[in-house]
């Protein structure tokens, strides 16, 4: 080892630190984040606000289209909702969508998803990685991308959290990347407090025994992942005693506006998103499930919406009170829609032909409908979307150069986001 | 001390009597000439690249290793001190062949063989699927035949779990050629699904071929009203159809199955599995018996003679492509049993040398001049952490039924925590936030490490022995399965008097998480 290099950790930290502060108000600093800028591809129509954070929530199991966001009413495939106006001019809902249908000019709704996945396992891969799943790559979910790019190591909440249930991992990025699950929010996090007996100073003195002990061990043997653990159980003990640490409980909240998410872990789960997004957090997955609706699907559907409307209605309308739905980019999906033609079990199949995804803020412009299906709900006939071209307008959206490359395990070269392309006009 | 003895006894057994050498010379002779060949091929190569390979490993390095590659948890304390105690020259091969085909290698082999199956998901008829899998394998069932019963599976799920493979993928003929193709020959063709592949002479067509196959079979569920006059599956039922075909992406005509080899299958679309099967686990297939060996080869050495263990082909050559043939030679030869190929490998030198590096060999990392770190998996890493921390013992006063109620409970937020996409291999070393927090403040360490909690584990140890050396020995023997070493003990005397603790147990305590959470317990190695 060469002696000259070894600085104590103590030192190291502090020099990353003032470089970091050297580097955002430096003349330096702007030449690199000029740099920054001209090497993505985008540079050239920068948003003039860039998102610093994404909620998602995902529609585990597919959600209809036709009886949300692409209403086909009147016609034999439109089902028994109707369509009511909205806040945004010439765009209708379904009726299951009264709160939404107020905060409609802040939504961009796209009608034109396509993709080639209508297996559920395929599709949510797909859905959540921008890549189809090949099996031996493997490929980081969207949380991670962002908190990849995006992460600030000081901050002491994880930069990426899924809340109600899990999805995929940090992949080829690495576990330091691994959403942080939630798997309740209406209960505390999970071991979040030392147990009695201990506090910070003896966890410490644990971690320091700890790292005494293993030097024998380590000093003969390669373990590049040593580092990698124990800096896991910094960030945990970083979290443990951070005071943003609260931005998990929602008690804090009034209650009337809990109620307004609506009390279920889906509501709650939007709520908790906010709170993160405040505190910091760059990345928040709140998932709903139970609409694969192969039967009885409009029943089930109006159920889940009851959910669905008061959560994201109230997520976007406390966002934008709170004047940051310009930085949050919100979007709303699942891993494909459903058919069109309802089943002799009045329900919907899978569907990846022609379907709906939803975004909100970060610059996206609301009030508007990209692409569109035809009158019975079958073709895409107008602005067909891909779900790299989404994934490319998310990154694009939140300063992510998209066309960069990571290696795989394997040494492969993968880009973030592969043959896609920026909606421009959901920006415009 | 207990070294010397064990020296002197095993010259006495050599003097004593002809026959008893004859009879030792037959054991060894059995494991030796499969093995030897495989020492010869690794220490020719490190010879040839001028590596110094590490010695071989201590009695209790090779004992936690081999506990931790067949039975998927470490040693109890018990069988540590049995082994160290054994004086005999063989014990290691004795013990190799103890735990091949024990009732934990099985449970845990269930569990391997489930995963690479079907993922760790919670899957549609998993629990059918893995009590076949335990049958198969408590039955030492030939690798040949296990992969055809999968792929050829049919019948009632309730009678023939192994159907449960094909369910997994809901019988779709792309899934089912992605996973068969990766797991069974080790081609990586689901590449080749969307295009040609890229490095490798697999074309789309190819995979299309192979599909074809599987196009052939269907499924129906059994329903029955339950009391409350919903309906309730109760089985579902695997059938050959004389119909079925597959279509690359815009195509217009279907593609006829078609063997890799270029060969058309003529027959029965009844029987398109059957030959699929037959085809795919013959001899003269030159994937199928290197693809599992080489599987198995990655789990017990750390890394696969070829890697990833999909790559067969181009890209990835295998770096000892004599011992690989070989060894795959060997299995076929030995009617594909696995547990003969296991024991092949355990009994080498390659396999038991100590992690420990030297001078020469730390960088090292493809021609096993040492053993390799291999991280724990969620698996390995719960149900050592079951063992080290007394878990059925604390909860000795709840009935089994709870207890594994519990631990299944524990287990799946362990997985859940760490849960990857499908069929990826998880390590549990490497960690997460929600991981560390369990280990640092969740009951299962804290309640065992309590010294004030009666019944606990380390207020056990405390009762049990008196002096700092004997307790600090039973903690290490428990958490690391091995004796503390002369230095651990004087530095753990020097960190119990240094500490200002009220209560003079604390360090105990300290030194118990340490252990559990340090990079020797995370590791197999």
């Amino acid at each position: 080892m060469n002696a000259q290099l070894w600085i104590p950790e103590f030192e190291k930290d502090i020099s990353r630190r003032s470089f970091l502060k050297f580097g955002t108000s430096s003349f330096l600093g702007m030449i690199a984040m000029q740099h920054l800028q001209l090497s993505g591809h985008a540079a050239t129509d920068a948003l003039p606000t860039q998102a610093e954070h994404c909620i998602v929530l995902f529609m585990n199991g597919g959600p209809s289209q036709l009886d949300t966001f692409d209403p086909k009413a009147g016609t034999s495939n439109g089902g028994p909702f109707k369509a009511i106006s909205t806040s945004a001019k010439g765009i209708e809902f379904s009726e299951n969508l009264p709160l939404l249908a107020e905060q409609a000019h802040h939504l961009s709704i796209i009608r034109s998803m396509v993709s080639r996945e209508g297996n559920h396992e395929r599709a949510r891969f797909l859905l959540h990685t921008g890549y189809a799943p090949t099996g031996s790559v493997q490929h980081p979910t969207l949380g991670s991308i962002a908190s990849y790019y995006m992460d600030d190591e000081d901050f002491e909440l994880p930069s990426c959290v899924n809340i109600n249930s899990p999805t995929f991992t940090g992949g080829f990025l690495g576990a330091a990347h691994d959403p942080f699950l939630v798997s309740n929010p209406m209960e505390p996090i999970e071991d979040l407090k030392y147990p009695s007996q201990m506090d910070r100073h003896r966890f410490r003195q644990r971690l320091r025994l700890l790292k005494d002990l293993e030097k024998d061990f380590l000093k003969k043997r390669n373990t590049r992942s040593t580092e990698a653990h124990q800096a896991v159980y910094k960030k945990a003990d970083k979290l443990i005693n951070s005071p943003h640490a609260k931005a998990f409980s929602l008690n804090e909240e009034p209650t009337a506006l809990r109620e307004a998410y609506g009390m279920n872990r889906f509501g709650q789960g939007c709520l908790m998103a906010r709170r993160l997004v405040e505190a910091g957090v760059k990345f928040v997955e709140v998932s709903l499930d139970g609409w694969d609706t192969h039967q009885n699907n409009f029943e089930s559907v109006k159920n889940l919406l009851r959910v669905v409307d008061p959560a994201f209605s109230a997520l976007v309308k406390d966002l934008a009170d709170r004047d940051i739905l310009d930085k949050t980019i919100v979007l709303w999906l699942g891993e494909f829609g459903r058919t069109p033609r309802i089943n002799e079990n009045d329900g919907r199949d899978h569907y990846p032909n022609g379907w709906s995804a939803v975004l909100s803020g970060g610059g996206v412009r609301g009030g508007q409908a990209v692409g569109a299906t035809d009158a019975d709900g079958i073709e895409v006939v107008d602005r067909p979307v891909s779900v790299p071209d989404l994934f490319a307008s998310l990154c694009f959206a939140l300063g992510i150069d998209f066309h960069n490359e990571n290696y795989s395990r394997m040494g492969r070269p993968i880009r973030v986001v592969d043959n896609g392309a920026v909606v421009k006009e959901l920006f415009a | 001390m207990s070294i010397l003895r064990k020296t002197r006894n095993s010259c006495i057994i050599c003097l004593v009597g002809i026959t008893l050498l004859a009879f030792c010379t037959v054991v060894e002779a059995r494991i030796s000439t499969s093995t030897k060949h495989i020492d010869e091929y690794i220490n020719s190569t490190l010879k040839t690249e001028g590596i110094k390979p590490s010695k071989r490993s201590k009695d209790a390095e090779f004992l936690r290793r081999v506990h931790l590659d067949l039975n998927g948890k470490i040693p109890s304390v018990e069988q540590v001190m049995s082994f160290l105690d054994d004086g005999s020259k063989n014990k290691r091969e004795k013990m190799i062949d103890e735990l091949l085909g024990s009732e934990p290698f099985i449970d845990n082999w269930t569990r391997i063989w489930t995963n690479w199956l079907v993922g760790r998901g919670g899957t549609e008829r998993r629990f059918e699927l893995s009590n076949w899998v335990r049958n198969a394998l408590a039955r030492n069932l030939s690798y040949d035949r296990f992969v055809a019963a999968l792929i050829t599976a049919d019948g009632k799920i309730t009678e023939n779990g192994a159907g449960g493979f094909l369910l997994r993928y809901d019988l779709s003929p792309i899934d089912l050629t992605a996973h068969t193709s990766r797991l069974f020959l080790g081609l990586p063709m689901q590449c080749a699904q969307c295009h040609d592949h890229l490095t490798e002479e697999w074309l789309q067509e190819d995979f299309y071929s192979i599909a074809a196959f599987f196009a052939s079979t269907e499924y129906e569920r059994i329903y029955r009203k339950d009391e409350d006059g919903e309906q309730e599956e109760i089985d579902v039922v695997l059938k050959n159809i004389p119909r079925g075909s597959v279509y690359i992406p815009d195509a217009e005509q279907a593609t006829p199955p078609r063997f890799l080899d270029g060969e058309r299958y003529k027959g029965s679309p009844m029987l398109r599995r059957r030959a699929l099967s037959e085809w795919m686990t013959s001899k003269e297939n030159p994937y199928f018996s290197r693809a599992i060996v080489n599987r198995i080869w990655a789990h017990f050495m750390g890394k696969g003679i070829v890697e990833p263990l999909d790559g067969f082909g181009e890209e990835y050559p295998p770096t000892h492509p004599e011992l690989l043939d070989w060894l795959a030679d060997d299995f076929v030869a030995h009617n594909y049993d696995l547990q003969y190929l296991m024991r092949t490998i355990l009994n080498s030198q390659a396999y038991q040398r100590t992690s420990a590096t030297n001078k020469h060999n730390a960088d090292d990392e493809a021609n096993y001049s040492h053993a390799y770190l291999k991280p724990l998996n969620p698996e390995q890493f719960f149900y050592s952490m079951i063992e080290a921390t007394g878990f059925d013992r604390l909860q000795k006063r709840r009935d089994r039924g709870a207890l594994e109620h519990m631990k299944r409970q524990y287990l799946e937020r362990f997985i859940f925590l760490l849960a990857n996409g499908e069929m990826e291999e998880l390590e549990a070393f490497n960690g997460t936030v929600p991981q560390a927090l369990m280990m640092i403040n969740g009951p299962l360490v804290n309640d065992s490490g309590d010294h004030n909690a009666r019944g606990s584990l380390i207020n056990d140890i405390l009762k049990r022995w008196r002096t700092t050396a004997d307790r600090v020995d039973q903690i290490y023997l428990r958490t690391l399965s091995r004796p503390a070493t002369a230095s651990e003990q004087s530095y753990f005397k020097r960190y119990e008097n240094s500490s200002l603790y009220r209560d003079k147990e604390l360090p105990y305590e300290d030194l118990y998480w340490a252990l559990l959470n340090s990079a020797e317990f995370s590791l197999n190695h």
